[in-house]
């Protein structure tokens, strides 16, 4: 599984941000990629057809970690649960306290929970 | 390549496909010859929308409705022709007459929705109006501002990737011969009919250069979209017809949002979602053609930032839960507009033998232009007046 | 909408971007440069998020140039930074407007639309590792080498405890040790060339000259790695991944697919097979380009980095790729270009100070074209890798098999974008970066046309996807225009 290494590196004051509703630890600055696979969350979305696909070349490039992240403007409304929220790559999104991010619906699957 | 053809098309097109379809089912012996690959004009790149509302603009110009109203049969009947075609065809065309609307905010686009409607309803096209709570449970996506909405329940779309191939190898299957990498540099007068003086075009990916250098048919059918014009130039002909780049813009898959074909009667926008989920944003915006004396194989035609915003600015206006939306991918197409936003259909008189079937609205309508003008080519008369079709309608009597 | 002009837009914040934002404020030229990363870098120099600091980030002599380059690049009083922004068009200014004969680059940032004009513009918009389509190869945990090397440079992450790296690339040795060193388990290192050829990369007289300072820095690497027995598999590709819901293990087999198979359990792969270059935005603006084996769609440029489109310059590996050294000397070649266009810069003092960074530049290439011969992979191979049952369109979930009972029933498709219309293969949110070439491999071993010259999909805007939102706020019309508007 992922982990953080800690030798050589320090880190600013840890943060939790909430990943389909789950508190994940991590610290600003870092990617919401990075921070879940350091909590063993490998998979971000699930595809057409409902397998689990997590980051692939961790530039912006390949879209596989996109996730969504609740935005605090108006813009980028997508109102069913009454919140803003936008898509964006896990792999350019850095955390911060309060964030929140949720793996995206699949379009493909009957049962479009994540 | 054996010849003489009862009938020789010119464009690979829906409606060059179609026609060859429709000939070859009554018996024709018919070849249909394109400068590139099938479908890779204007009806391989349309956003696939049936509409069979009539447009706006129509109204717009002062028209005496009662001529409108002599349009309606054609769009009936082209309702007709696309139930009917994925079993006539035996293919998969994603295929979906869900229903379509065409919605307004203020009260002038209210009272052209009602001119509208009036025109159609004389006509017998089954459209109804909705507002209010009607409005809402027909299409909850809609925002609040639009008031009023007509709605026809056969309107939908279609993909154009999938429709002119299938009429292609339906064609084919009748006998008819589809030629690609071909392009036709002359029409001549024969005593009974024309010989056409072909060569093989640049970089088309179609088969190589024609074993012979003519064609000789009967009969001509000019079905190229916006290249007709350049092909019956040189004879003396000038069709109304001129080519509009246009611009088309495709979301990322997303779950269903958009359950109709959604048009607005007073801006430029179309709407749809396809089954894979992906939402098809258009309208006729306008997207750049670049300069030239003659289209050529492969027409430049530039995207313009302009167009993608504003026609997002529309989308989001009329259907807010689009917002949440990535677009991922735009593309051009060149279409063929006349002054009056009707079709040419018909022989042309200057050239016995000739016709001419292409112009506006050439994918809902696609299907039933070719029967039309195969019926002409066929019977010498349509089963429906295409008096308003005529290609010298704008010619001096 | 945030609209910034300014006389030079840098595309990309990589070596090439930042020697050319460098060379350009000797000659006072106002410049912005825009990137989609938080901070200047890219992705060899990708930096930790401010607030951290990491002892061991680019340490070594091998690296002191490009943390040179980045401070000097971060001192630039003048440069505008604009990050994180993703660039998704590149539109020619309207004849008549400003800027004249410019452009207009457009950007998404934090969801909102931007847009950068300016007379020249610079791409320097890099590379990425090359997808190759295998079995498994979609599956959680399996990632590019180079993505994995910087999650754990930059974001000090770990992708798994137990790592296999595989491909032909020396990045892989220099990833491994870096890994290794973080206290990751190497489970192995898979290279596809023989033991014999990767051995000559390393003795060549480019390693031993230290003229090519990665070649060497792998070596090193490589050393580490056999005192730390690391078990070095030479000669050999892996042939699936599997697990369930992410990898578990790789199966591993000699290269020419003879002999047994082995597994090897491990919860994350690292994969570089080599690199493609990131010249979407530049085909999208115009640009004329080739295919070039070991690099991809390579732009076409002069001697002093133009290409076709005027006012668009390109340097580092949208010229060939080359590497960080080679990058930051066109950049700086780049730049000179433009300043001398600018008139800030005679022809004749651009030429002299052009002079030894061209010479080493071709000295360079010359190292990283003997690079690639011995770390890219014969083409036969990468085919044999996939099944019928892969992947090959990752978004769109399309398998080879699809794609080939496609080109069997159409025998008009001879082109990327042929293939696409039919198969949906490029129409997700990549935009086909990740199957491009995979799909054009496909047809070019279907038809027997030579890969060289199978079109690639049609490249427009978006070049990256950008929100229906951004857009639409950016409109300057109001929405709420209640005028009937006749088309």
């Amino acid at each position: 599984m992922g982990f953080r290494v800690n030798s050589g590196t320090v880190r600013p004051e840890p943060v939790t941000f909430l990943h389909d509703a789950a508190a994940i630890p991590g610290y600003p600055g870092e990617t919401v990629a990075a921070a879940l696979i350091a909590a063993n969350i490998r998979g971000f979305r699930r595809d057409l057809r409902g397998r689990l696909r997590g980051p692939y070349c961790n530039m912006g490039t390949c879209f596989e970690c996109v996730l969504e992240v609740r935005t605090d403007s108006a813009s980028g409304a997508a109102q069913d649960d009454g919140g803003s929220w936008r898509t964006v790559r896990a792999c350019l999104t850095p955390i911060r306290a309060g964030l929140e991010t949720r793996s995206p619906k699949s379009p493909g699957l009957e049962d479009p929970s994540p | 390549m054996a010849g003489p053809y009862d009938v020789a098309i010119i464009g690979a097109g829906l409606v060059g496909c179609a026609s060859a379809y429709e000939l070859a089912r009554r018996g024709r012996r018919v070849c249909v010859l394109d400068q590139g690959e099938i479908n890779r004009g204007a009806s391989g790149r349309n956003a696939g929308s049936l509409h069979f509302q009539i447009e706006p603009r129509m109204l717009e110009r002062g028209d005496d409705p009662r001529r409108l109203t002599e349009l309606i049969p054609v769009n009936l009947q082209a309702i007709a022709d696309w139930q009917r075609l994925p079993g006539l065809l035996r293919a998969e065309l994603e295929l979906a007459m869900h229903g379509g609307l065409m919605v307004a905010e203020t009260q002038a686009q209210c009272d052209l929705l009602a001119r509208k409607w009036e025109v159609e309803t004389r006509g017998g096209l089954p459209v109804r109006m909705l507002e209010g709570a009607d409005l809402r449970r027909m299409a909850p996506y809609l925002a609040g501002h639009v008031r009023r909405a007509s709605y026809c329940p056969v309107e939908g779309h279609a993909n154009p990737r999938f429709v002119t191939p299938a009429y292609a190898a339906a064609a084919r299957a009748q006998g008819a011969e589809i030629l690609c990498g071909i392009r036709v540099r002359a029409l001549d007068a024969k005593a009974a009919g024309w010989s056409l003086e072909i060569e093989a075009s640049d970089g088309s990916g179609g088969p190589a250069v024609a074993a012979r250098s003519s064609i000789d048919t009967e009969v001509v059918l000019v079905a190229a979209g916006a290249w007709s014009r350049e092909i019956l130039a040189p004879h003396g002909v000038d069709l109304p017809l001129k080519p509009l780049g246009l611009g088309m813009n495709v979301t990322e898959r997303s779950m269903p949002i958009v359950h109709h074909l959604v048009q607005h009667v007073g801006r430029r926008l179309s709407v749809k979602q396809v089954e894979a989920g992906n939402v098809l944003i258009g309208g006729g915006w306008p997207a750049a053609l670049e300069d030239g004396s003659t289209l050529g194989t492969d027409p430049r035609v530039r995207l313009l930032e302009r167009s993608m915003i504003d026609n997002a600015a529309v989308a989001l206006h009329v259907i807010p839960r689009l917002a949440g939306l990535q677009l991922i991918r735009s593309w051009t197409g060149i279409a063929s507009v006349s002054p009056d936003h009707l079709p040419v259909l018909g022989p042309v008189a200057a050239l016995p033998g000739v016709f001419v079937a292409a112009g506006e609205s050439s994918f809902t309508l696609g299907p039933t232009y070719a029967r039309l003008v195969s019926e002409l080519i066929c019977l010498g008369h349509a089963s429906l007046p295409l008096r308003l079709y005529r290609p010298d309608r704008f010619e001096p009597p | 909408m945030p609209s910034d002009t300014c006389e030079v837009a840098i595309i990309g914040g990589g070596p090439s971007g930042l020697a050319a934002a460098t060379t350009l404020s000797d000659y006072g030229l106002d410049t912005c440069l825009i990137d989609e990363q938080p901070r200047l870098g890219g992705q060899i120099y990708r930096q930790p998020p401010v607030g951290f600091a990491v002892q061991s980030w680019l340490a070594g002599r091998v690296y002191e140039r490009g943390r040179e380059l980045l401070e000097r690049a971060e001192r630039l009083a003048g440069l505008r930074h604009l990050a994180p922004a993703t660039v998704w068009g590149l539109f020619a200014s309207e004849p008549g407007c400003e800027p004249s004969g410019g452009h207009h680059v457009f950007y998404e940032q934090a969801g909102r639309l931007g847009r950068v004009s300016a007379r020249r513009v610079l791409l320097a918009t890099g590379c990425y590792e090359m997808p190759v389509p295998f079995p498994g190869w979609h599956l959680p945990g399996v990632m590019s080498a180079g993505g994995m090397q910087t999650l754990l440079k930059s974001q000090r992450v770990a992708a798994g405890g137990h790592v296999v790296l595989a491909g032909s690339h020396p990045l892989l040795l220099v990833a491994a040790e870096q890994m290794l060193q973080a206290g990751v388990t190497i489970a192995a290192v898979v290279l596809s060339q023989p033991v014999t050829t990767a051995a000559r990369a390393l003795r060549s007289p480019a390693a031993l000259l230290g003229a090519f300072g990665q070649l060497l820095h792998a070596g090193h690497c490589l050393r580490r790695l056999r005192r730390a027995r690391v078990p070095l598999l030479f000669g050999r590709v892996i042939v699936e991944a599997v697990g369930d819901d992410a990898v578990a293990a790789v199966r591993v087999r000699h290269s020419d697919f003879h002999g047994e198979t082995r597994e090897i359990a491990c919860d994350a792969v690292g994969l570089c097979y080599g690199f493609l270059a990131s010249s979407e935005l530049a085909r999208q603006a115009g640009v004329r380009s080739a295919w070039e084996q070991g690099s991809g769609w390579v732009v076409a440029a002069d001697p002093f980095m133009r290409s076709t489109v005027p006012g668009v310059s390109v340097a580092g590996e949208l010229i060939g790729v080359a590497g960080a050294e080679a990058a930051t000397l066109s950049g700086e070649i780049a730049a000179l270009g433009i300043a001398v266009d600018a008139g800030r810069l005679t022809a004749e003092a651009a030429s002299a100070r052009s002079r030894a960074p061209r010479r080493r530049l071709a000295r360079v290439r010359r190292f990283a074209a003997l690079l690639a011969e011995l770390s890219g992979p014969p083409p036969q191979l990468l085919s044999r890798l996939a099944t019928p049952a892969t992947l090959v369109c990752r978004c769109e979930d399309v398998t080879i098999g699809a794609l080939v009972a496609a080109l069997r029933a159409e025998p008009a498709i001879e082109s990327a974008s042929a293939a696409k219309l039919l198969t949906r293969v490029g129409m997700g949110r990549c935009q086909g970066r990740m199957c491009e070439l995979a799909v054009r491999r496909v047809i070019s071993d279907c038809r027997g046309h030579p890969l060289s010259e199978v079109e690639s999909y049609v490249p427009r805007p978006p070049v990256k996807p950008v929100s229906l939102a951004a857009l639409a706020a950016a409109a300057e019309v109001p929405s709420r225009q209640s005028n009937v508007d006749v088309a």
